[in-house]
């Protein structure tokens, strides 16, 4: 990964805070009505309320392990059956169709399903989190593992590799980039379904309590709780980032 | 256009324009209810045509969730709406102007209709039974669940003793009867049922032990809506007041018109109340400051359309 320039990464925060400033002038104006759209000195000041009393840290922990263990589960299934899926022609053409069948039903439709038969319970929030976010993880594992280059399947098979030794030592290192790309992509699919299960099944979290403001007339507290998901978001995909770049740092030795 | 046309035409205009100004002092209200036992005089006022007897033209939309009516009311897609005492408080914390304009249904000890059914099999004889057990509520912070948040904590049950998730009155049954959850806070005629089939057994009418009589729903409407239109907001109370008489003297026929518009009857039907009392705002406001909903003070004394 390449570093941002200084000037650029300036600039990222000069236009946000012309966006803030202009939200400030808007709302100051009353364009639209403070009671539904505050002020972001309101939010923030709610938002550093809450910091303050640490009222935010329990929901935000809630929030955060709950896609977390969603994602690891839905990264874990995705990676195990796509490696199975890519590296074998039979395991393709048994599974593929009924994974195309399951791929584009909306996570949030099983949820419903998903009470009857877990309760509402964390484990049924995690398990509606995991069948939404498997699938970038799983299609890309399919393609890594499908698309070794043929020269490695040539050497590997010079090498008498057994077929545990070529997933492990050739193909999964092969499949890496695609996976991790993947997993990108699932996690910000785990973060929406957290906050949908929290919402549509009481889980505590930041999900909760924005649905919580939302009915109390709070609307500072509804930003603010929008805020901190917004910055949950960037906080894990920067992180992610930086864990691609190391995992991966053996392609590209001279940039780093 | 030849003359005798014309000649044709202007009576027929004069007649179209003189009709006009009566049909424009007609007050319309489009009113905002949720599918309860709560409202039978509303759709009694309707069927019965009390509503036009008293002048308005109302039209009444059902709303699937409780908290969706304050926005529409506040959007203008209501002109009325349903609503619970804190949720006039909450609106008037943030900021939203709206005011009460009518009582709907008063919750009496002598008539409970909500209460805390628990699962079958469970020994919960009381409120301290209630501590690591999870409890169905209509709405995490519906009025019912506040008045038993505050029912536990006058019990010495602590909040976070207890979990609370929300089901819909609809599925509690299920939910109950699959142990999804110990226990959950009900209403008729859903409550009735659980009891019948065995499903559930009563834990307490918790409401008429924290007071005796307390306004369960009320009507809202906007501040400047409802003092723009006082003939309007004259004319629902008195046809909802003719309503009340009415349902008092025909209850077989009330559950029919209520059965029409909600789907299904309740044999038990609860006390209806036009009045919105001052002690029932004070007794609200003292018990959400008391559980730390309300961060604000709130003056009670503007929240009912006088």
């Amino acid at each position: 990964m390449k570093r941002v320039p200084l000037a650029t990464g300036a600039g990222a925060v000069l236009f946000a805070a012309v966006l803030l400033v202009l939200w400030q002038l808007l709302a100051d104006r009353q364009f639209i009505s403070p009671v539904f759209f505050p002020t972001p000195s309101r939010t923030l000041t709610e938002l550093y309320r809450q910091v303050a009393e640490g009222t935010i840290w329990a929901p935000l922990v809630a929030t955060a392990l709950r896609m977390f263990y969603g994602w690891a589960l839905a990264s874990l299934l995705g990676v195990v059956i796509g490696a199975a899926v890519g590296s074998s022609r039979a395991a393709r053409d048994f599974l593929e169709p009924l994974l195309e069948f399951m791929r584009p039903l909306p996570a949030s439709a099983i949820i419903p399903a998903a009470i009857l038969f877990l309760g509402l319970s964390n484990a049924m929030s995690i398990s509606v989190i995991a069948f939404g976010a498997v699938w970038p993880v799983l299609l890309a594992s399919v393609h890594g593992f499908s698309s070794v280059e043929p020269q490695l399947l040539e050497v590997c098979g010079a090498l008498r590799l057994s077929r545990a030794q070529f997933i492990v030592k050739v193909a999964a290192p092969s499949a890496l980039p695609d996976i991790l790309a993947g997993a990108r992509v699932s996690l910000a699919i785990s973060l929406i379904l957290a906050v949908v299960t929290e919402m549509q099944a009481s889980q505590p979290g930041l999900g909760q309590n924005i649905l919580l403001a939302q009915r109390s007339f709070r609307s500072p507290e509804l930003y603010a709780g929008i805020v901190m998901l917004g910055l949950m978001g960037f906080v894990v995909n920067y992180a992610i980032l930086k864990g691609e770049e190391r995992l991966l740092r053996w392609r590209t030795p001279g940039d780093s | 256009m030849n003359r005798r046309a014309l000649a044709a035409l202007v009576p027929l205009l004069c007649a179209a324009l003189a009709a006009l100004p009566v049909q424009a002092q007609q007050p319309k209200a489009n009113i905002g209810y949720i599918g309860a036992a709560d409202f039978t005089p509303l759709f009694v006022a309707k069927d019965k045509g009390m509503f036009d007897k008293h002048g308005l033209d109302a039209t009444l939309t059902r709303i699937q969730i409780a908290p969706n009516v304050g926005p529409a009311i506040i959007a203008g897609n209501l002109q009325i709406g349903m609503g619970t005492v804190p949720t006039l408080l909450h609106a008037a914390e943030g900021g939203l102007p709206l005011v009460a304009v009518a009582g709907a249904s008063r919750m009496k000890k002598s008539n409970p209709i909500a209460g805390l059914v628990g699962r079958s099999g469970l020994a919960i004889k009381g409120p301290g039974d209630l501590r690591g057990k999870k409890i169905g509520s209509p709405g995490l912070n519906a009025m019912l669940t506040e008045v038993l948040e505050k029912w536990l904590s006058d019990n010495k049950v602590a909040r976070d003793q207890v979990t609370l998730v929300e089901v819909v009155f609809p599925q509690q049954h299920d939910m109950l009867k699959s142990g999804t959850v110990d226990a959950v806070i009900t209403i008729e005629p859903f409550r009735s049922r659980m009891l019948s089939d065995g499903t559930g057994f009563k834990i307490a009418d918790y409401v008429g032990e924290v007071n005796p009589d307390i306004i369960a729903v009320l009507w809202m409407a906007r501040s400047d809506w409802a003092a723009a239109n006082p003939q309007a907001v004259r004319a629902f109370r008195q046809a909802y007041a003719e309503a009340i008489e009415w349902c008092a003297k025909n209850p077989d026929e009330s559950k029919k018109i209520l059965a029409k518009y909600i789907g299904f009857a309740s044999a038990v039907l609860p006390d209806y109340g036009v009045e919105v009392k001052l002690s029932d705002l004070e007794f609200f406001e003292k018990m959400e400051r008391e559980l730390g909903k309300l961060r604000q003070p709130v003056d009670i004394s503007k929240l009912v359309w006088k």
